[in-house]
């Protein structure tokens, strides 16, 4: 296919910032399962906290069912992840049914995790279907514009949670040096300046990362 | 066949991964759900298809010869042949249609023909869909499926394959097309059938696009690309209801519209399939003339019969109705999909005398049809077989040619005791072979 | 016959509390061609616009379309010209059936309110605060006809009472628009552009679309064709709106506002089976914004010099 409209680079961008955000998200909230078992009950504050959003959970059970599966909390995993099915659903004629179909099984994984007495072991099918739908985006797209436009969501996705979660200089700024050419593969009107305020906030000796994420947060305003 | 049986839940299991869904509409919220799949097909032997194949193809170029009459010349009025008021009252008239003449004079490009077959072998047309019939995505998809569970089955029973609707498809808005792309016109994804539209758009190469991404200017349709660069629509093959089409021309109130799309069409610049105004065609009223449709433009008689019908607008039709109340189903011209149908002997004695007056009151809104006692078909339940009511929407694609698409959808009831077999009423479907020798 | 050369000019104004873009409009404000009267000049000017252009709808109607895509708050049509009326006393059949225009349209569709006036006026009972019958009456219709042509000296009004002898369809319909005239009260303001004749008959009181589509109504529910025709009248003010009624092979124009033929004094601009075929203009736009809109319509006839 080769024309696309913007309404349709809006979803393929969104596709991609989601499907990333539920695949890192769900690695951290793995994570804090395993601790929150035996070693750290509040672990789950710490998660709200860098995430940025509102600690509305009663208890570690409470943050674990809600967090991971209520579709009423719009910061839930399964909130995330419908999020990006909603987007993918009507890019069917662009991605293809192919590869459409790892984020329907995603959130089918998903919802038997939920209503599963052992989540964790049935969340490895939603990170494997993450995984396999990059993939399928891999393998199966044609249209440049197309995988471009995605990738460059999940770049900037990704660089965002990292900022969020405090990660090292050295993984940001191989977050970033996989943004840039992404931001230009795709197509999509950019802030240039943006990017280059970001290198320099990066790669500074002490990395202010609120000040990277507020400018992060600009780079489609042009 | 005992393979795709045996292997249903794997199918439809592989249905549900690939989202092969329609939406509803429950309390206000909307749903996906999963159209379910029933592994024993419909079978149609090579005779009894190329009877259809003759009897379809002749129905659809008379209707198409009739709507291109019905918005200039009026001959068949003028001749006397179909009454008036079975044009003029119909809410499926559209005087903005008027004088229109159509891109390669083709109205109905993809028509779904609902069919069903009585006891004795005798296919009956039940209804004719000329505005946006849909379905024939489900067994477009399940056909993929099925090869893949019994490839045995299919090497060796001699199945014609019907995975080239969407290249038939393609032709249609290819012939059609006055010069730009093809692009498929979905109202959004909460219409029951966006799997279909999303599917096809796919299968196509159309562009998918709701009405927010069509602009008119200078009566030319175009869609922005995401670069800001304006492309030509030649063909729309549209997936919403004519009144929703254009705020300036129809429903002033419709969002979902493209304003002035009904004036690119009137000069040629676009085609639209189907074309708006086949809802005059397509009317259960005017499905009991069809046949003499037939006669008149075509001077040939009528292969596909009609359930035996009766308009109460005749005096003697009414009288019919009337005498045999408890043996007919009457319908409501206005109602769709299932709705406003009433089987005379399922009536309280009151609603039975509302019903009377009612049609005496009004004879023109109802058409009445004996009952016919069509064939069950064979579903699985419980692992046992079970018969239920089917139906066979077949889709006939008309460019220079028409063809009937080899397959077609077979839907069933769910209910044992239901006659409605309808999707939106909670039914399922089947794969429809069509045996090539 | 009384022939005229009329001078007219429609203004439509619209003003927008704050500034809409993506503006799609439709106007049908150009006089149309027929049998009682021809274009014989015609300008217009629409301002701002981006493109725009103009065809004909189902019924024949001109249009003018287009869309003005930028930031504006005031939205002016302005169409000037000359029209030849009184040409005829009836307008010819087109290409469009009578037909067409037997049949009710969800506007003109009669309710409980519309059915009961009807059935009054059909059994012959009284009218309200007059005796006037139309059963066993002698000669109601022809002094209405009678008075149509006197009161107004140029009215194609002989050409109707030569009709009426042998033709019934124009009688009942002058019968019709005389009860209504006597029944319905004209009173601005009391309905608005969506009113349905039943919600009119209901409240008793309306404007000139009121009094044409109801007469429409009366008309089917008697068998006979009509149609709604949105146009301008000689003097200062908005547009009008009358009827057509088909008798005879021939469509005749009746004003139930006035009570009279219309005749060379008006300006036909479309018709068709209601008010809503004959928007005269339509328009939507993207931003939420309150419009004040102004019409005005002058026409005038021009003195000929022999």
């Amino acid at each position: 296919m080769g024309i696309i409209t913007v309404e349709k680079a809006d979803h393929l961008y969104w596709l991609g910032r989601y499907s990333e955000r539920v695949y890192t998200t769900l690695k951290l909230y793995c994570d804090g399962y395993d601790s929150m078992i035996d070693l750290d009950d509040s672990y789950y504050i710490k998660i709200c906290e860098l995430l940025d959003i509102p600690n509305i959970y009663n208890s570690k059970e409470d943050f674990i069912t809600r967090y991971g599966y209520d579709r009423s909390d719009p910061n839930s995993i399964l909130s995330n992840l419908l999020r990006a099915y909603d987007n993918a659903i009507v890019m069917r004629d662009e991605i293809g049914t192919e590869t459409l179909a790892y984020i329907q099984m995603a959130v089918y994984g998903l919802e038997a995790a939920a209503a599963s007495h052992a989540p964790m072991m049935r969340i490895q099918k939603v990170v494997d279907n993450l995984l396999a739908f990059w993939g399928c985006v891999d393998d199966q797209i044609d249209g440049r514009c197309v995988r471009g436009v995605m990738k460059f969501g999940k770049r900037v996705e990704r660089l965002d949670l990292y900022l969020r979660f405090r990660r090292s200089p050295a993984e940001l700024h191989r977050g970033y040096m996989r943004l840039v050419p992404r931001a230009k593969e795709s197509g999509m009107p950019y802030n240039a300046e943006v990017l280059e305020k970001l290198k320099g906030i990066i790669d500074a000796p002490v990395v202010d990362y609120d000040a990277a994420l507020v400018q992060l947060g600009q780079i489609l305003n042009v | 066949m005992y393979d795709l049986c045996r292997d249903a839940d794997a199918i439809n299991e592989q249905l549900a991964r690939y989202g092969v869904k329609f939406g509803i509409y429950k309390n206000g919220v909307f749903k996906e759900q999963l159209f379910p799949f029933d592994a024993i097909p419909r079978v149609i032997d090579a005779d009894e298809f190329a009877y259809l194949e003759r009897g379809l193809k002749q129905r659809v170029t008379a209707l198409n010869c009739f709507l291109a009459d019905i918005y200039t010349d009026k001959k068949i009025v003028k001749d006397g042949v179909i009454p008036p008021e079975f044009i003029y009252s119909s809410t499926g008239y559209l005087a903005q249609c008027e004088g229109v003449r159509t891109p390669k004079g083709i109205a109905s490009h993809i028509s779904g023909i609902d069919l069903v077959q009585s006891k004795d072998g005798t296919w009956y047309v039940l209804e004719d869909n000329l505005r946006v019939p849909s379905g024939a995505s489900y067994p477009l998809i399940a056909r993929e499926l099925c090869r893949r569970a019994s490839p045995a089955t299919f090497r060796e029973m001699k199945i014609e394959d019907n995975r080239n609707y969407a290249g038939l498809l393609k032709q249609v808005m290819d012939y059609v097309n006055t010069g730009g792309d093809n692009v498929i016109m979905t109202p959004g994804r909460y219409n029951a059938a966006f799997f279909e539209h999303s599917y096809l758009a796919e299968k196509t190469g159309a562009a998918l696009v709701t009405g927010s991404n069509l602009f008119v200017e200078k009566d030319m349709l175009y869609y922005l690309d995401y670069n800001g660069k304006k492309q030509r629509v030649g063909a729309l093959y549209r997936r919403l209801s004519d009144e929703y089409l254009d705020p300036m021309n129809f429903l002033p109130e419709s969002v979902i519209g493209v304003p002035h799309l009904f004036d690119v069409f009137r000069k040629g610049n676009v085609a639209i399939l189907n074309a708006p105004g086949n809802g005059v065609a397509d009317d259960k009223g005017i499905y009991y003339f069809v046949p003499k449709m037939v006669k008149y433009y075509l001077g040939e008689d009528c292969i596909t019969h009609n359930a035996p019908t009766y308009l109460p607008y005749y005096e003697e039709d009414r009288k019919y109705v009337l005498d045999r109340f408890d043996e007919i189903v009457i319908k409501d011209v206005a109602e769709a999909g299932g709705y406003g149908v009433v089987f005379g002997n399922k009536l309280t004695r009151k609603e039975k005398e509302d019903m009377i007056a009612l049609i005496k009151h009004e004879p023109r809104r109802f058409i009445a049809q004996d009952v016919i006692d069509f064939i069950d078909i064979d579903i699985m339940e419980n692992g046992e077989r079970t018969p239920r009511k089917a139906d066979l929407r077949a889709f006939v694609l008309t460019d220079g040619d028409v063809s009937v698409w080899k397959s077609g959808l077979t839907r069933f009831s769910r209910n044992p005791d239901s006659f409605i077999v309808n999707s939106s009423q909670g039914g399922g479907f089947k794969d429809t072979w069509v045996l090539s020798r | 016959m009384c022939e005229k050369l009329l001078e007219f000019s429609y203004e439509m104004r619209s003003e927008f509390d704050r500034e809409i873009t993506r503006h799609d409009f439709r106007l049908m404000c150009l006089p149309r061609n027929g049998a009682c009267q021809r274009v014989t000049d015609v300008r217009w000017r629409v301002s701002p616009y981006t493109w725009l252009s103009n065809g004909q709808d189902g019924f024949g109607n001109a249009c003018i379309y287009g869309a003005a895509s930028d930031h504006h708050s005031v939205f002016v049509v302005r169409v000037t010209g000359h029209v030849r009326t009184g040409l005829s006393e009836a307008e010819m059949p087109d290409r469009i059936p009578w037909e067409v225009f037997l049949y009710q349209t969800p506007v003109t569709a009669p309710g409980a309110f519309v059915i009961r006036y009807y059935e009054k006026l059909c059994s012959g009972e009284p009218l309200s605060g007059n005796n006037t019958t139309f059963v066993g009456s002698t000669g109601t219709e022809a002094d209405r006809l009678g008075e149509l042509s006197q009161g107004q000296t140029e009215t194609s009004a002989p050409a109707f009472r030569a009709g009426q002898e042998e033709n019934c369809a124009l009688r009942r319909a002058l019968y019709f628009m005389d009860c209504l005239h006597r029944d319905f009260v004209y009173q601005s303001g009391a309905t608005d552009t969506y009113t349905t004749s039943e919600q009119a008959m209901e409240k008793g009181c309306g404007v000139c679309q009121d009094f044409a589509q109801l007469l429409i109504t009366l008309c089917r529910m008697d068998g006979i064709a009509a149609r709604y025709v949105a146009g301008m009248l000689a003097g200062e003010g908005e547009t009008h709106a009358w009827a057509e009624v088909y008798s005879d092979g021939r469509w005749y124009a009746l004003d139930p506002t006035h009570n009279c033929a219309a005749d060379g004094r008006y300006i036909k601009l479309s018709h068709g089976r209601d008010c809503r075929d004959c928007l005269v203009n339509r328009g939507v736009y993207f931003n939420p914004a309150r419009e004040t809109q102004t019409v005005r319509v002058s026409v005038r006839p021009v003195s000929e010099k022999e």
